[in-house]
């Protein structure tokens, strides 16, 4: 009986007997066929280069047309930068007690009027002996509220032979009227007898002269503004084809708050295209006396006048030069202060006064398209994760809105730009939407030897090509948009 | 070496069955009358374990086979043959370490005994399993329907029962301190996702969540483990506490039979030493990427994330409370003669995934002194009807007993679609009663 028990033991703990080694147990391999979605979008041509492009914005016209813009670097011209503080490197000894000194200034400009800034005045003397002096100086032509500046220091006893100065007089605000070429100076020293006295070691310090106003006549200045360009990122990947424009414009917008008429003087503006070539503008524009800009006469001191330079098709050679080529626009381009071609010869610089200079190369995207085919590159971290995937299956449907059909490749680049394979054997074609609603689609089955060969990519190559079927005018909208889905199966080993 | 066994077949065994088929000399002391059926005073019983398994859809074997060299392989599409569209495995097992009975008086007795249970009841349907194991190509255009239940746990059972005799009348109740070990619940299971055809986009619909302890660990969708990473030592008296009650009672309709019956699982275990719960609560949709934030340049995206958005699994730490299935057990036993009894028991349990029911007869027959035989016939709310089997053996103060509900998978018991049994033995300090009187008491 006890054999019995034993085989009975036995079959009840065979029953969980096959479970016992588990630990060693092995997941049989599993290469289920997970259906998921991979890309949904529906996006208008401008989404698509606003994600690609870090430079280009947009305009969209009344009717639609979307106009690609290429802003360049704003550039600043600051009266600070023309006001700069002026040192006077030598004291002014008065001769006599009515006397007259000058203070430099730039060259070739007048001062009918100037408001000083941040700076200041004071007085020495070297008492001839040991009395003690009340001294009184006045320049009739600082004006201080409306009065003639005047400083008063006293010269204590015993000081014989040696410096008095006075206190700083700040000439904050303080005007300046008249020339800075002669400005009258008296003074009025007396003793403690309250004797008129004169002095032959009295002298006026000025350090510097700066000015926050200044106002008067000018020569014709010639003000250097950097050099500055435009990118166009948009047609950097050209492979093939041809896009014309029908009317690329570049726009320049002057911004002038200094009270004086300003010519600009184009010393280069030139297109330079993917080879380094470049194109210059030409344009009547660009002789001297054609375009004068607008400016705040005297009296508008805050205020900036506006002047827009457009070259166009019209008045410039910009459409022969500007292509898909295109790369880079150079401009060079100064400013010329009271030019030869202005009557004016009064101005005035404030400290405030600037010249704003935004330029702008705006593309509206209306022309004429030959098989015009751009790519790109997207780096990929790996697709390693593609190794256990024995067959891919792609669902591709696009709705092309735009005036055009596109046709789309995809090549696998390894590291060294060597094309290892393309997804579809030859580009495919996607016709442009004629119905709304309809929509192309295809099928492509990758591999799983295909799979293998493009794993070592490094990046993945998108051509897109524009194709135009009629010698029309192509325009596209702001409303024209592209829907794309893609879903796949992967059938993988898990 | 039995004790051994026993260690091994706890962790893929389980235990709930029809016990009360079978007279007292085959139970480990959960019979509340037990200590007054013969003049033992004192009874001990050592290492024993029951379990039962109910399997609907594929058998815990289905997904195992082995490969020429004998090596085990987990094959969930060998399972998926066997798959209907509701599948469910629910079990419960209870190994008892060590217990004692002892009566005090002819009317009063009271046991103890400390035991380790564990329940598993998973429901999964069939677009589960067809997910895993062929993917969503063929369930395209239609919701499919990934929502699961789960009331897995373990825990420790220190259990005090008190039992009166008045007569013919036996009551009993019992306490039970509970320690979880492990748990994962489902506490709301809906997990719907419908795939569309030729693009695929995927649309979900969910209000689920799942509280667990000691069993997972989620970081994401590729980062899930299932393993048990709390401290087993610290488990027998843990802060994942739980009280538990059982409730006894039997009548001598006469002088050879006797109903009785057991209510049990009236219980509950709060999970708070280590509770994880992961919750989504979400109606959304993803028909992929956005091909602007693929060309967009500096921009990085990542799959998984879009997914994960979708499901939206939130993660928390609070603590839950999960209850215990409810445990009917009713039987009548007659003893035909000295050496044969019949039995009439039904037993009903409440899984928080639904309820099973068997109903079984069995007839058991004394040998001659030391041995008795039984034989069963169970029918089963979703399985039909089985062969059961057993036998004890009683040597002077020692007895062992083993039977089986379903003979038919004796040799391979997992890969029944119903199985119990039963495997035990005890000490009494007395003179044993080897009579097969479960029913009939002492001094018939």
């Amino acid at each position: 009986m006890g054999r019995a028990v034993i085989f009975l033991l036995f079959l009840l703990f065979a029953g969980c007997g096959e479970l016992f080694d588990l630990d060693d147990s092995t997941l049989v391999p599993l290469t289920p066929e997970i259906a998921v979605p991979l890309i949904s979008t529906q996006t208008s041509f401008q989404e698509i280069l606003d994600a690609t492009d870090d430079v280009v914005q947009f305009e969209v016209d009344q009717s639609g047309l979307l106009t690609l813009v290429y802003p360049g670097d704003t550039i600043d011209v600051t009266a600070q930068q023309l006001l700069l503080p002026i040192p006077v490197f030598d004291d002014i000894l008065l001769l006599d007690t009515v006397s007259a000194f000058g203070l430099p200034f730039i060259p070739g400009v007048t001062i009918d009027e100037a408001v000083f800034k941040s700076n200041s005045l004071f007085f020495t003397v070297v008492p001839p002996n040991s009395d003690s002096y009340s001294i009184t100086a006045t320049i009739p032509s600082f004006r201080k509220n409306n009065e003639a500046l005047a400083v008063t220091f006293e010269v204590p006893s015993g000081m014989i032979g040696q410096t008095v100065q006075s206190a700083f007089v700040d000439l904050n605000g303080v005007e300046v009227i008249g020339s800075l070429d002669s400005i009258g100076i008296n003074y009025d020293a007396r003793n403690s007898a309250g004797e008129r006295v004169s002095f032959n070691s009295l002298r006026l310090d000025i350090d510097f002269v700066n000015f926050s106003f200044v106002q008067g006549s000018f020569t014709t200045q010639v003000f250097p503004i950097p050099e500055r360009t435009i990118r166009v990122n948009t047609f950097s990947n050209v492979v093939s084809g041809e896009v014309v424009f029908n009317n690329p414009l570049l726009e320049i917008e002057i911004n002038n708050s200094f009270g004086f008429p300003i010519e600009p003087a184009v010393n280069e503006l030139s297109i330079i295209d993917n080879l380094g070539d470049a194109s210059p503008f030409s344009s009547d524009l660009f002789l001297p006396g054609m375009i004068l800009l607008d400016y705040p006469r005297i009296g508008e001191e805050l205020v900036a006048k506006s002047t827009i330079i457009e070259l166009n098709k019209d008045n410039s050679n910009i459409a022969d030069i500007f292509d898909q080529e295109s790369q880079l626009i150079s401009l060079d381009i100064d400013a010329i202060a009271f030019p030869e071609s202005s009557e004016e010869s009064k101005g005035f610089i404030s400290e405030d006064s600037n010249l704003n200079i935004q330029t702008e190369l705006k593309i509206p995207l209306e022309g004429e398209v030959s098989d015009y085919i751009i790519f790109e590159n997207y780096a990929i971290d790996s697709l390693l994760e593609l190794e256990s995937v024995e067959e891919l299956q792609l669902n591709i449907g696009v709705k092309n809105g735009l005036p055009v059909d596109v046709s789309f490749q995809i090549h696998f680049v390894g590291k060294s730009f060597n094309i290892i394979d393309s997804l579809f054997n030859e580009p495919i074609i996607i016709p442009q939407n004629e119905n709304p609603e309809s929509q192309f689609t295809t099928t492509v089955i990758v591999s799983q030897e295909k799979i293998q060969k493009i794993i070592p990519s490094g990046f993945i190559r998108t051509f897109i090509g524009f194709i135009q079927n009629e010698n029309e005018t192509v325009r596209i909208l702001n409303s024209d948009e592209i829907e794309i889905e893609v879903g796949a199966i992967i059938k993988t080993e898990i | 070496m039995v004790c051994f066994l026993f260690s091994v077949n706890v962790i893929f065994c389980q235990s709930l069955s029809n016990s009360f088929l079978y007279p007292n000399n085959f139970t480990s002391g959960v019979d509340h009358s037990h200590a007054f059926i013969d003049s033992t005073k004192f009874v001990i019983y050592l290492p024993s374990f029951q379990f039962g398994l109910e399997q609907e859809g594929p058998t815990f074997s289905s997904y195992f086979r082995t490969d020429d060299s004998g090596r085990v392989l987990i094959d969930p599409l060998q399972a998926l043959e066997f798959a209907s569209d509701e599948n469910s495995i629910r079990s419960g097992g209870e190994l008892t370490g060590i217990g004692f009975g002892v009566k005090l008086n002819d009317r009063i007795s009271i046991l103890g005994r400390y035991s380790a249970n564990y329940i598993a009841d998973v429901d999964y349907p069939l677009d589960a399993l067809t997910l895993l194991t062929r993917g969503n190509s063929i369930l395209l255009g239609t919701d499919v329907d990934l929502s699961f239940t789960s009331q897995s746990q373990a825990y420790h059972q220190y259990q005090l029962s008190f039992n009166y005799k008045a007569k013919k009348f036996t009551a009993g109740v019992g306490v039970a301190y509970l320690s979880g070990i492990l748990d994962a619940s489902v506490e709301r299971s809906q997990l719907l996702l419908e795939v569309s055809s030729f693009f695929y986009s995927i649309r979900a619909n969910t209000d689920f969540r799942l509280n667990a302890t000691n069993t997972i660990v989620y970081e994401g969708l590729d980062d899930v483990f299932l393993f048990y990473d709390g401290s087993f030592a610290d488990s027998f008296i843990s802060s994942d506490f739980g009280l538990g009650l059982e409730l006894y009672a039997d009548y001598m309709v006469a002088e050879d039979t006797k109903i009785k019956a057991k209510l049990s699982g009236l219980g509950f275990i709060n999970w708070e030493s280590n509770p994880k719960n992961y919750s989504s609560f979400e109606q959304g949709s993803f028909s992929g990427f956005n091909v602007l934030d693929i060309i967009t340049r500096n921009q990085s995206i990542a799959y998984l994330d879009s997914l994960e958005n979708l499901i939206n699994l939130v993660k928390t730490t609070e603590s839950y409370r999960t209850t215990l299935p409810i445990n009917v057990d009713i039987a009548v036993h007659h003893q035909f003669n000295d050496d044969l009894m019949f039995s009439l028991a039904g037993n009903y349990i409440d899984f928080s995934t639904g309820s099973v029911f068997q109903l079984g007869l069995a007839a058991n027959y004394k040998v001659f002194k030391k041995l008795v035989l039984a034989a069963s016939v169970n029918n089963h709310s979703r399985q039909g009807p089985t062969v059961g089997g057993g036998l004890s053996i009683a040597f002077r103060n020692f007895s062992i007993w083993a039977y089986t509900g379903n003979i038919a998978v004796i040799n391979n018991q997992l890969n029944a679609t119903t199985s119990s049994a039963s495997l035990g033995m005890k000490i009494n300090f007395g003179n044993q009663n080897t009579s097969l009187v479960t029913a009939i008491p002492e001094g018939k």
